[in-house]
């Protein structure tokens, strides 16, 4: 005779239920503990992204039930091989399938929810032609706090899909991804968890193709720049941002030279882009990446401000061949013109020329080898330029190259 | 102006540095390097308005980002010994019917029949790139080893620019 429900059965059977049901609800809880702690922040800030986590729960206490429900008695064939076959089926496909969530969740839980969290920005995109800051920004947290290599690799992949995304799209106007050039910067070059080569070689590609597409898009605004500086004539400014600055300094050799200032529309479209092309630079050559240094410095060109601050920032750390790359970018730059004329490039090419003559005979021999070579290309004379190349960084306050180039002044055989 | 050199190298080699730290102590060229096969292509359609004056190629490259290049290096096992890919790319440039990697159509001008500025710096040896250089028409090949000087690249750049542009410099040169 099968058994039959009586009060004890019953008992037994709604505690293995309650103790089943428990687990099923608990069995989330834990794997959101053992979650890092980046990704629990992300979770907490976005409740739709729980479902990860939740998906085993209903799962499990339906099998849990039907499990019991096996085993529930019944007049008939009640506890038969074939019930018993069927609930250890069952259980082990549980377990199992369990274990293999649990494990995708640790292998693969982060690089799902940043494909979720991208996915969600381009959907958004796509409806009203800007990007997401609230989404972007948990993407860019969980790169910042990411380990270097694999983890952060996953968030800057994702941001250069965004980027190609966006860039491709018919909206893009050119500040739409500023937001994700500086979340690339903050990944990489952040001070608690900074990237490692691959890392700054992946930051420095996704920002060279963004400012390559802004380069195309603003040919149009450098053929106004261009034809005062074909002619060679005027100071040529080539930094909107710092035109008040840049004229005062200028304004005593105007006087002496009697150059006439043109002012000339750079819509500096591109501005965020290089500015952390820059700074990740900077952070590269600090963590001796010379490679991604010269990338940078490559990128860079024609800003020659930034050149500048990259070449002085490696010339310092003793970092000498970028700090050489950039002096000849500044170089190119500044023959780009028929003389070397008393204007901001030049400025900065005299400035960071100032630190190779301060820095040590070798460096010394470099600059007097070039200047040896250059020096009959300035117009007004070397010595004018070199004195408003002082005024220059002096206003900024760039006091330690106004030194230097005061060395170079005193010390230089004119 | 001075003249443009571009240099496609393979960077993960670590002869950037090395190589390329005279070229950039001379001060003497406006020195570009394109680190793999679709920014040395780039680099070069890039050039029309203002071509470079030698262009120096390593034989074994990494493919970039396009397409193209990516597929023949897949096809190759990703071995760059195995796909040279600076090989196809002089053959794009100069020989398009015998190139395995169809690029565009269309190639830049200022390259035609400008063989004379390219030149190979690669650990291949003259030997077993004879049939391509003469097939390609390129003289200037130098075979990278353990003892070739450091300033290599520049005696190159020297042999392919004979004469300097630069009238301010040409005292020196």
């Amino acid at each position: 005779m099968p058994p039959q429900i009586d009060i004890n059965w019953a008992c037994v059977y709604y505690e293995s239920l309650t103790t089943f049901l428990v687990f099923a609800l608990g069995l989330p809880a834990l794997l959101f503990q053992l979650a890092m702690p980046e990704i629990r922040y992300v979770l907490h800030r976005r409740p739709s992204t729980w479902l990860l986590f939740w998906i085993p729960a209903p799962c499990l206490a339906f099998c849990c039930m039907a499990f019991i429900w096996c085993f529930h008695p019944c007049p008939d064939d009640s506890l038969s091989m074939r019930k018993c076959e069927a609930a250890s089926w069952l259980i082990t496909v549980i377990l199992i399938l369990l274990v293999v969530w649990s494990l995708f969740l640790s292998f693969w839980g982060r690089r799902l929810l940043i494909k979720i969290l991208r996915f969600r920005i381009t959907r958004l995109y796509d409806s009203n032609n800007s990007i997401d800051i609230e989404t972007l920004d948990d993407l860019i947290y969980l790169g910042e706090q990411g380990k270097r290599g694999n983890e952060k690799k996953s968030v800057l992949d994702e941001l250069k899909k965004l980027a190609e995304y966006v860039i491709q799209s018919d909206g893009y106007d050119g500040s739409v991804l500023d937001n994700v050039i500086k979340g690339v910067e903050k990944i990489v070059a952040n001070g608690k968890e900074p990237g490692c080569r691959d890392d700054f070689e992946r930051a420095t590609e996704i920002l060279i193709s963004i400012k390559n597409h802004l380069n195309v898009q603003s040919k149009k605004n450098q053929f106004a720049l261009q034809i005062p500086m074909n002619q060679g004539e005027g100071l040529v400014l080539t930094d909107a941002h710092d035109y008040r600055i840049f004229h005062k300094v200028l304004s005593s050799v105007q006087k002496k030279t009697k150059l006439k200032v043109v002012e000339l529309a750079d819509k500096n479209d591109y501005r965020i882009v290089i500015d952390v092309l820059r700074d990740i630079c900077l952070s590269a050559v600090k963590h001796e990446f010379t490679s991604t240094g010269k990338d940078c410095v490559e990128a860079i060109v024609p800003k020659s401000t930034a050149l500048f601050q990259i070449g002085k920032f490696a010339f310092l750390e003793g970092h000498h061949f970028v700090s050489l790359v950039s002096l000849n970018k500044l170089d190119d730059i500044a023959q780009r013109q028929l003389k070397f004329k008393a204007n901001e490039d030049v400025f900065n090419l005299l400035g960071l020329i100032a630190y190779f003559w301060a820095g040590g005979e070798s460096s010394r021999k470099q600059a007097e080898d070039y200047l040896r070579d250059v020096k009959d290309m300035f117009d007004p004379s070397f010595m004018v330029c070199t004195e408003a190349a002082i005024e220059y960084h002096r206003t900024f306050p760039h006091y330690d190259t106004a030194d230097k180039l005061l060395i170079l002044l005193r010390e230089y055989p004119f | 102006m001075k003249p443009k050199i571009l240099w496609i190298e393979d960077e993960a080699t670590g002869d950037m540095s090395s190589f390329a730290g005279p070229v950039y102590a001379s001060m003497k060229y406006e020195f570009v390097i394109a680190g793999n096969a679709s920014e040395g292509i780039r680099r070069i359609i890039e050039a029309e308005s203002s071509p470079f004056l030698a262009v120096i190629v390593d034989i074994r490259l990494q493919p970039g980002d396009t397409e193209e290049w990516i597929d023949y290096f897949g096809q190759r096992g990703k071995d760059p010994k195995a796909a040279r890919l600076g090989r196809e790319l002089l053959y794009w440039l100069f020989k398009h019917e015998q190139a395995n990697v169809k690029l565009m159509d269309k190639r830049p001008q200022w390259i035609v029949n400008q063989q004379h500025r390219f030149g190979i710096l690669s650990v291949e040896t003259k030997e077993e790139l004879k049939k391509d250089l003469d097939e390609l028409g390129i003289t200037e090949h130098v075979t990278k080893k353990e003892d070739t000087p450091h300033t290599v690249l520049l005696d190159m750049i020297k042999k392919l620019v004979p004469k300097i542009s630069n009238p301010a410099r040409e005292s020196e040169a």
